[in-house]
């Protein structure tokens, strides 16, 4: 094979990747070599990027709801709220003060006591806005998204019993044709 | 959401990284793609398109490895026009592979990892364009250079 042709054909395998050609036995070599270095990796790696990982998961979990809500219809907000006061404080409260509010009202509304108020939202798309600044940033509206999308849920999971019993109390006629 | 740039009008376009359906299958040829994607039908196989057009770029198949908490890019083929220094369109290997980075981060979080057997002569390539790491044979993304890659390609938010 010429220079040029070989020169070429590796400017083509830059655009395709192969990773079928191993054996059983150089499998269970490449597990054991992956683990071993993503090991010594994870050793060192600092507490500020694990939680760039966790964050980014956590936005990238909350867009996949939206797209697909039908795949785990929730409720996911107290969810993901839960995953995202975690991540960043040690203990509920620190995220509490953040917002300004009861640490008890927190605590109702990730175990879904208590519905979160419109000031609960838009300090938490605040508080999110600051901490995924420097990450990735995030959809102004992705929380109040999927505050909305559990709600719809809701709606559309129990609507058939509920027109049930409303039925009795419309009492229009349907339009001549 | 991911951006292809046309090489001669330098017009940046929006990608999109979707499932491949059954009669795609019709249009995918070795010729175009260099393998034989209908063996890869038992993966996760997925086309990159310019949103709005149905031509696809880019196939990717991957394989999960749950046990692992890592993705393994089977194959990865560009289109044959848009390989090599000719090419059409640019970025489309680079947003297969974060496509690929967002799948195992949204799965398995901070332990997170992406590898691919590459070729011998390609390993300098992939590691000084998109920071992978090695291990034996293979490459590998996980922590900070996954997300930096991730960052690069979806331009999201």
């Amino acid at each position: 094979m010429t220079d040029n042709r070989q020169k070429k054909e590796l400017e083509d395998f830059k655009y395709l990747i192969d990773s079928r050609h191993l054996t059983n036995e150089q499998r269970e070599e490449e597990k054991s070599a992956l683990l071993k270095a993503r090991e010594a990796r994870f050793r060192i790696r600092p507490a500020h990027e694990i939680r760039e990982a966790k964050l980014m998961q956590l936005r990238y979990q909350m867009e996949e709801y939206l797209n697909k809500p039908e795949s785990n219809p929730g409720p996911r907000f107290p969810e993901f709220l839960r995953i995202y006061v975690d991540t960043l404080h040690k203990k509920r409260k620190e995220f509490a003060a953040d917002l300004s509010i009861k640490p008890i009202i927190l605590s109702q509304v990730l175990n879904r006591h208590r519905e979160p108020q419109e000031v609960f939202l838009q300090r938490l798309i605040l508080h999110s806005a600051n901490t995924y600044q420097h990450i990735g940033k995030i959809r102004k509206d992705l929380w109040l998204k999927v505050y909305y999308q559990d709600k719809l849920n809701h709606f559309l999971s129990t609507q058939d019993k509920v027109q049930e019993s409303q039925a009795k109390y419309v009492t229009n006629r349907r339009l001549d044709p | 959401m991911f951006i292809i740039e046309h090489r001669i009008s330098k017009e940046f376009l929006v990608a999109e990284v979707i499932p491949i359906e059954e009669q795609d299958f019709k249009h995918i040829t070795k010729i175009k793609f260099w393998f034989n994607w209908k063996k890869e039908k038992e993966h996760d196989v997925y086309k990159i398109r310019i949103k709005g057009t149905t031509g696809i770029l880019g196939l990717l198949s991957l394989e999960n490895h749950p046990e692992e908490s890592r993705i393994e890019i089977r194959l990865l083929a560009v289109s044959k026009e848009n390989r090599g220094r000719k090419r059409k369109y640019g970025h489309i290997a680079g947003n297969l592979i974060a496509s690929a980075c967002i799948r195992t981060l949204k799965q398995y979080g901070e332990w997170t990892c992406v590898s691919l057997v590459p070729k011998t002569d390609l390993i300098d390539h992939y590691m000084k364009k998109y920071k992978f790491q090695r291990a034996g044979r293979s490459l590998f993304l996980d922590g900070r250079e996954l997300i930096e890659l991730i960052r690069r390609y979806d331009h999201d938010g």
